[in-house]
């Protein structure tokens, strides 16, 4: 709505929007033509009292109110005889129809709070389900990834002939970054370490992850304080700094924001902290201390430490990058064919990398939260018919006496839908709750996690919910009333049952019955699962057991002989505190993921070592002699380390089983001789041992090959170690005494202090995560299910009293009178259970990949589940049975 | 039809509007004058709907005027009464007058 410039005319154009609406809906031209000009006229009129935006408003208003009513008017043209007052007075009947049906259902639900309460509770059950599952998924899966552009972004692989995928070699890595043209960048990331991090108020643990120098900016990512680590930092000599995890900065330092007063000091190196990534930051794995790799790269080029993201450069597709990475993965190849056999380069999405993991139980949990809506749906619905039968007769009568039957259709839809809209905002007021209890207990474990929040969308989606919910036990009673009154009325002065309602009933209570059997079922298969990854021999104990991650990195332990030397001091501190039995060293607790990869090869190693018959990687720990008997590990074969294997003596190791196995199939691998690639080469050593495979819960199922070696023929592996202390007490009550020895042996060394338990119970939570929420989904559709049973039992029963009562005053015996009954409703919940079972069976391989070591048919629960839902089914229906048979038949024969 | 449809108050109002108003009745002018004598403030849709229906009813006849640059090129739609529209008015206002007489004192102000 320009001012126009020139002659006399209209000094404002109309808006293009009203024109266009009137241009819509008026077809007659003239009339167009005249209401256009009165506008514009108006419009120029009005110019000057008002703002040109209030001008504009008013225009389009008028022309929308204009558009609005031509188009009703077109509609009601043909019928329209009426006059004006006649029209206003249907509006306002409307309005106070509506009115008086709000008000009759809120006098309804007043008088039978009981229902009213229940059919709300349930209902907000099913729709704060369904809003929680719903948030999960979509803000971990749907919602973009926390990098910009992030379907742009592959991990990258190196691939062999055979087929098989590994990690990239740093010299790889270059020679890929300074070739390629596909990408804009690609960065590498080496495997992340845990490490003890100083420079909080405590010691600390945090994953320590060294990236390249591309890292930022390939990922899009930026720091939400600070700023990222600089190119020219990330080289040899460059500055040493430092990006920390949120969740790291909030926990050690606080959420300090003045960052030029912090630092971090690991491995004795002080790094200044420039920045720090947004909470939910994560690429593959949470990294709580981002640090330049270049400085510290690994320059070999056998030895493959490095995963790689590339951002793919605009207008190049997945196949010509890929075309390209190959080429110059063949080219590298034919430089150093002794020094690598990749020959093509494997490019996977990362989003699929990142939440994979993930995608499966939550689309799972979809899955359940809708059945479970629905389970709520149909419970709510089958009181509500059962009501509405109980209000046949009212109805009935209503009907008799001339209303209309779309009027009492109306009725019980604004009772369904002011139910559903009270059910949709608690069940919004419970998500919030869950979630935020969620987001408290599996922060670490969902990708993502902790930036989920309920938005715009999943409002949407809840109250499309609640709608859905509305029509769907809306319609159901309104239909069933809606039949013929005369026969009603008739039928209920006889005092029988219609077969029709019964019918109704009988698929109502059935399809919930089968609902609740296929949730139980879901979670009983993971709870079986759980309980067999519980069962799997983890072979060490955790119980009664203290770590302490001890950091040695002090300058006054440079020489191998101070640090020996507190060592040992400290083992003897430690075994003379009261209930101590024994103490020993690893540098790696069995939960931990060694950052010491290589091969066993057995001796005599040849000079070139064919790559095709190269053995998986093993890892490997530095122990002392006490380390297997503290944590419980059986020794096999052989024998453990002793103080005789000394720094001069004939270097010894120990190997477990899955890499004795692999490196000896078949054979007694004691006192034969292996070499560990790259990180002891050219050394023979003796096997003197074999021990158990002590497994990482994380990494269950799956064989973990792992050798040991003597601490004192490895000094310089000995900076880190962590003192795993068993006691026969309480081991957490060990910790101050602990701490007081570590201070007064060792003042400069930080130490952190764990129980056992929770370090392996932390590793365990993800697990329980998923079986926790599936456990109480379970455990809702059984109290739905039962709930609703006895509504339905409880009303049908009641319903027969009068049957009852004769039966009962011509002899009948109660008990048999009750055993009708019971069998009447039993036969329904079985019928629903037997489909259950037919859907668990059919749906089972959605679940297989979830579980562990068990059959998705699994007999055992495909028997348990489905017992203990007809067994809250009997209660739920013989409790109402047995209260309606009690009373004196002669009562209910005068109520009636 | 055996029996006389009655207009409406607003229908009434403004074919009476319409009839003062000559050949120089359209949408402004019609909304204003009853504006101005009734305090009626008619909404726009109101308006020209209840003026259109009048039109399809047979009570109003149409004819546009010339194109006007301040209305940015756009004729004005002239209402005028029909023979129609007259009758229905002169039934009206019978009917309303039979009824009113003798009545004025009993609702004469104190």
């Amino acid at each position: 709505m320009t001012p126009r410039h020139g002659p006399p005319a209209s000094q404002y154009r109309l808006p293009r929007l009203a024109v266009l609406l009137l241009h819509l809906t008026v077809r007659d031209r003239d009339v167009r033509e005249g209401l256009l000009g009165d506008l514009q006229e108006e419009l120029d009129n009005s110019a000057g009292a008002s703002s040109t935006t209030r001008l504009w408003l008013a225009t389009v208003g008028g022309a929308i109110a204009l558009a609005l009513r031509f188009t009703l008017a077109r509609r009601s043209k043909h019928n329209d005889m009426s006059t004006d007052s006649d029209r206003r007075a249907r509006a306002k009947t409307a309005l106070d129809t509506v009115q008086r049906d709000v008000n009759y259902a809120v006098r309804q639900f007043a008088r039978s709070p009981g229902f009213s309460l229940a059919a709300v509770v349930t209902l907000a059950l099913g729709i704060g389900a369904s809003t929680v599952a719903f948030t999960l998924v979509n803000g971990v899966l749907i919602q973009p990834l926390p990098f910009s552009d992030p379907d742009r972004l592959a991990i990258l692989r190196e691939r062999r002939a055979d087929g098989s995928e590994l990690t990239l070699s740093f010299p790889n890595f270059e020679d890929w970054r300074s070739e390629c043209r596909s990408f804009t960048g690609i960065t590498a990331i080496r495997f992340p370490s845990d490490g003890t991090v100083l420079g909080g108020d405590e010691p600390a643990r945090g994953t320590i992850l060294l990236v390249s120098r591309e890292f930022f900016q390939v990922l899009g990512a930026q720091p939400i304080l600070g700023r990222p680590i600089l190119p020219e930092e990330n080289r040899p000599g460059g500055d040493p700094v430092a990006v920390l995890g949120y969740g790291f900065w909030q926990r050690v330092f606080g959420s300090n924001s003045d960052l030029s007063s912090l630092s971090v000091t690991i491995s004795g190196r002080q790094f200044a902290v420039v920045g720090v990534m947004p909470p939910g930051f994560k690429v593959l794995e949470q990294g709580d201390v981002y640090l330049p790799l270049e400085p510290n790269a690994f320059r070999v080029r056998s030895s493959h430490n490095y995963r790689a993201v590339g951002r793919l450069a605009p207008g190049v597709t997945w196949a010509q990058a890929q075309e390209e990475m190959d080429r110059i993965a063949q080219r590298i190849r034919d430089a150093y064919p002794d020094e690598t056999r990749t020959v093509a380069v494997s490019m996977r999405p990362l989003r699929g990398e990142i939440l994979g993991e993930v995608e499966r139980p939550l689309l799972l949990l979809l899955g359940a939260a809708g059945l479970l809506l629905l389970l709520a749906c149909s419970n709510v619905a089958s009181t509500l018919l059962a009501r509405c039968t109980a209000r046949e007769r009212e109805m009935a009568i209503r009907t008799a006496v001339g209303a209309a039957r779309i009027r009492l259709i109306q009725q019980l839809f604004t009772e369904s839908v002011i139910l559903a809209g009270m059910a949709g905002l608690l069940g919004l007021g419970l998500s919030q709750l869950t979630l935020t209890l969620v987001r408290a207990g599996g922060s670490d474990l969902v990708p993502r996690l902790p930036t989920v929040t309920i938005d715009q969308t999943v409002i949407v989606f809840a109250l499309s919910a609640t709608a859905v919910t509305a029509v769907l036990f809306g319609l159901l009673p309104a239909l069933r009333v809606s039949g013929d009154s005369a026969a009603t009325l008739r039928g209920r002065q006889r005092g029988d049952t219609p077969r029709t309602s019964n019918a109704g009933w009988s698929l109502l209570v059935g399809g919930e019955v089968a609902l609740a059997v296929i949730l139980l079922a879901a979670c009983g298969l993971l709870l079986r699962s759980l309980q067999q990854v519980l069962a799997v021999e983890t072979n060490f104990r955790p119980e009664g057991v203290l770590t302490v991650a001890l950091d040695f990195t002090g300058s006054q332990y440079e020489s191998d002989t101070a640090r020996v030397a507190d060592l040992q001091e400290l083992k003897r501190q430690f075994l003379s505190l009261p209930g101590v039995t024994s103490v020993g060293f690893v540098s790696h607790l069995p939960i931990e993921a060694t950052s010491m990869t290589g091969a066993v090869l057995p001796a005599p190693v040849p000079d070139v070592i064919e790559l095709e018959d190269a053995p998986p990687s093993s890892g490997w720990r530095v122990v002392d002699e006490d380390y297997f008997t503290t944590m419980g590990i059986p020794l096999l074969q052989g024998r453990v380390f002793t103080a005789e294997d000394g720094a001069d003596a004939a270097p010894v190791v120990i190997l477990n089983q899955a890499v004795a196995n692999q490196a000896f199939p078949g054979e007694d691998p004691v006192g034969r001789l292996v070499q560990f690639v790259p990180f002891w080469p050219d050394v023979d050593l003796t096997v003197v041992g074999v021990v158990a495979e002590a497994r990482d819960w994380r990494r269950a199922p799956g064989r973990q090959p792992e050798g040991f070696v003597y601490w004192s023929q490895r000094m310089n592996y000995t900076r880190y170690l962590t003192a795993v202390i068993r006691t026969s007490g309480h081991p957490a009550a060990l910790a101050g005494p602990v701490r007081q020895r570590l201070r007064a042996v060792s003042p400069n060394v930080p130490g952190t202090i764990h129980t056992m338990s929770s370090l392996v119970g932390a590793s365990f939570r993800e697990r329980t995560f998923t079986l926790s929420v599936l456990a109480s989904f379970a455990a809702v559709s059984l109290v739905l299910a039962a709930v609703g049973i006895y509504g339905v039992v409880s009303y049908s029963v009641s319903r027969r009293s009068r049957e009852i009562g004769i039966r009962m005053a011509l002899g009948a015996a109660s008990g048999a009178v009750r055993r009708r009954m019971f069998a009447a409703s039993f036969s329904v919940v079985s019928a629903g259970t037997a489909v259950g079972i037919l859907c668990a069976l059919l749906a089972g391989s959605i679940m297989e990949s979830l579980l562990y070591d068990i059959s998705p048919r699994d007999p055992v629960i495909l028997i348990a589940a489905p017992a203990i839902l007809l067994a809250a089914a009997a209660l739920a229906i013989w409790v109402p049975v047995c209260r309606h048979t009690r009373v004196d038949p002669l009562v209910t024969m005068r109520v009636e | 039809m055996n029996k006389t449809t009655y207009l409406g108050e607003l229908e009434q109002m403004i074919l009476l509007v319409v009839l003062g108003q000559g050949d120089d009745a359209y949408g402004i002018s019609i909304r204003n004058e009853l504006d101005k004598r009734v305090g009626r403030k008619l909404s726009r849709s109101a308006a020209y709907t209840t003026l259109e229906r009048l039109v399809s009813k047979g009570y109003l006849l149409t004819r546009m005027g010339d194109p006007d640059a301040r209305r940015g090129g756009r004729a004005k739609r002239y209402y005028g009464l029909s023979a129609k529209g007259r009758a229905a008015l002169r039934a009206s206002g019978r009917a309303l007058f039979e009824l009113w007489a003798g009545h004025e004192h009993l609702l004469e102000e104190a």
